[in-house]
């Protein structure tokens, strides 16, 4: 555990059980990881620290001269609707201290996007972390509501990669770019927090930030005439097909609990930053976090019946840290 | 005078975006003005447009407004018949009622209103000091350049006024606002052309949550009643019975629900207590 984080004070405690001990501790070098972290605190860097160091520490994940593809989840600066910058600060710093050669932030979103006001912050963060913004072309929407995309000019087809998906239950074809696979490691970044269509958005749903637009708009229900499952089993199916996260680092310092995923909405703050690599468990505890029953989350629920992850939380090492100030 | 009269009656008639003042207060305009239109919507909103275009979303302009570091944004969205829809499906439950436009709610950093045609939020970017102050300031200054309308749909008039909880009605237009009404009804009824519902008791706590989804003929909306019978009996979780045109189930938090078809609409009553429920079916057929 680095120096920063030992000035501050860390509790282990089973995931919903009492607080074991307020003194400082270190987290025992021989332990072998934990399934899942979570780091309660007001710092979201430190807290991110903390549940990498918990999980073995970023050269677990990241060897010297790597590339790695970070997915974080940008929704404009607003009140729990993106991946807090200060994840994105101390990621960029341990994959740094790793020996990572570059780092990659993957994204469809348009260069538009990333030029507006409202964005600055985040630009100034890439700049400061030494983050490639990777911006994967997309075409423009098809102009009326519904109509047929036309082909993708041949320079943004070539950024993509059509995947066959042969568990899928609805989705049976997907384009996904291919920046994705083009990096050595990657870092699924995702924001826990409501989703006015599937309830809940997380690490199985960040998945939609990979794959091609206009595919993900035959996701939502208006343009199948089916009920809102469509798009829960669409996202589950996505998931056996895309790359393998090696690594989730999930903001959950505050996060829109209604009108999600874009907001504005209401606002809860866990002050959490929680890490692991099985999809279904994080969305799990993530759920959990805004009030939901997250095993009955039809799109986790999903995920789960597709053997993507673990749905009882029981079964796993679920490992609970707090940061405090420390007091001497 | 007559200019600012012209002004107001072209932008009355064409309903096109006016323009926002380059300050207002100690906040000033930074940025060009941004639009989207239809289907554009989903890259300017990584997610949830689907709820704007269900109410006929034809285009939005976005400004963003600076003060030192503080950040607000003005989201103003052109609906082809109302921006109340969206308005009630966005209304915070947290909130409360603010004088601008038709209708409008604040809650914490943001401020939300429709007007006529058009749905408006501005929002703080970061919960700063006066975030709130600031977003009603700039908001009122939004609501006075669109044209005086009623927005407050007719879509909610077949809905029973005596217990209505005040600001609980929604405006349902499609799979996503049926969810943002109900889960247990979005997991079970599709198809409809739109429909409304509100919470009926003393507070939102023991209220009971009721409406109906209009499809567009009888047949429809048996076939769509028929459906959601078959689906709710292969779930245990909703415990339904079915018999006579009525369905009574479970929702996901364990409360009673009823559904009665009726012509080309499906009532609906969703609460603790299974008497109140039929009572509101009852309000609602006589409403119709």
């Amino acid at each position: 555990m680095s120096r920063q984080i030992t000035r501050r004070g860390f509790v282990r405690a089973s995931a919903g059980s009492a607080i074991l001990s307020a003194a400082t501790l270190s987290l025992a070098a021989a332990d072998a990881p934990p399934d899942l972290v979570a780091c309660q605190g007001p710092d979201a860097e430190q807290n991110t620290r903390a549940v990498v160091e918990a999980l073995g520490g970023m050269g677990r994940y990241v060897k010297r001269g790597q590339v790695v593809g970070l997915l974080p989840n940008f929704q404009g600066p607003r009140p729990g609707a993106s991946t807090d910058l200060g994840i994105i600060r101390a990621v960029a710093s341990m994959c740094r201290d790793a020996g990572a050669s570059e780092m990659r932030c993957l994204t469809w979103l348009p260069q538009a996007l990333w030029d507006r006001p409202d964005t600055k912050n985040v630009r100034q963060a890439l700049d400061e972390g030494e983050i490639k913004l990777v911006i994967v072309p997309v075409p423009p929407p098809p102009a009326k509501r519904g109509d047929p995309a036309p082909p993708d000019p041949p320079e943004v087809a070539a950024a993509w990669r059509t995947l066959e998906v042969p568990k899928g239950l609805k989705l049976k074809q997907i384009r996904v770019f291919n920046a994705l696979w083009e990096c050595d490691v990657f870092i699924s970044m995702p924001i826990f927090k409501d989703h006015i269509g599937s309830r809940f958005t997380g690490v199985l749903k960040n998945y939609m930030g990979t794959s091609h637009p206009i595919d993900n708009q035959k996701f939502h229900p208006s343009f199948e005439g089916a009920n809102l499952e469509h798009m829960e089993q669409c996202v589950a199916d996505l998931n056996t097909v895309v790359r393998k996260p090696d690594l989730c680092i999930v903001a959950a310092m505050e996060c829109l609990k209604t009108n999600g995923p874009f907001g504005p909405g209401d606002v809860v703050k866990p002050q959490q930053v929680v890490a692991g690599h099985d999809r279904v468990a994080l969305d799990v505890y993530g759920a959990g976090l805004l009030g939901l029953d997250g095993p009955k989350v039809s799109m986790i629920r999903r995920a789960y019946d597709h053997g993507l992850g673990e749905i009882d939380l029981t079964k796993l090492e679920v490992v609970k840290l707090f940061a405090m100030k420390a007091t001497c | 005078m007559a200019l600012l009269l012209v002004s107001i009656t072209a932008l009355f008639l064409a309903q096109a975006f006016p323009e926002l003042p380059s300050e207002i207060g100690s906040w000033r305009v930074v940025g060009a003005a941004e639009k989207h239109a239809g289907p554009g919507l989903y890259t300017y909103m990584n997610g949830g447009a689907e709820l704007y275009l269900e109410h006929s979303f034809e285009e939005l302009m976005v400004r963003f407004y600076e003060r030192g570091n503080d950040q607000i944004s003005v989201e103003l969205y052109r609906m082809k018949e109302s921006g109340y829809g969206v308005f009630t499906l966005l209304r915070s439950e947290n909130g409360e009622p603010v004088a601008m436009g038709d209708a409008g709610f604040r809650s914490g950093y943001y401020v939300i209103f429709s007007s006529g045609k058009f749905f408006c939020a501005v929002t703080a970017q970061s919960e700063f000091t006066d975030a709130a102050q600031a977003a009603v300031e700039i908001g009122k200054t939004v609501a006075a350049l669109l044209p005086p309308a009623d927005s407050a749909s007719k879509k909610i008039e077949p809905l029973p006024e005596r217990d209505r909880l005040l600001n609980s009605d929604k405006i349902i237009a499609g799979p996503v606002g049926l969810r943002n009404v109900s889960d247990a009804l979005a997991g079970l009824f599709s198809g409809f052309a739109e429909g409304a519902a509100a919470r009926y008791g003393r507070d939102k706590e023991g209220s009971v949550l009721a409406g109906f989804m209009r499809w567009r003929s009888a047949a429809q909306a048996r076939a769509a009643f028929k459906q959601a019978t078959q689906r709710a009996s292969k779930e245990k979780d909703f415990e339904a019975k079915a018999a006579n045109g009525e369905l009574s189930f479970r929702d996901f938090e364990g409360k009673s629900g009823l559904a009665v078809v009726s012509g080309s609409q499906v009532l609906f009553a969703i609460g603790p207590e299974p008497t109140r429920a039929r009572e509101l079916i009852t309000q609602l057929q006589e409403k119709k």
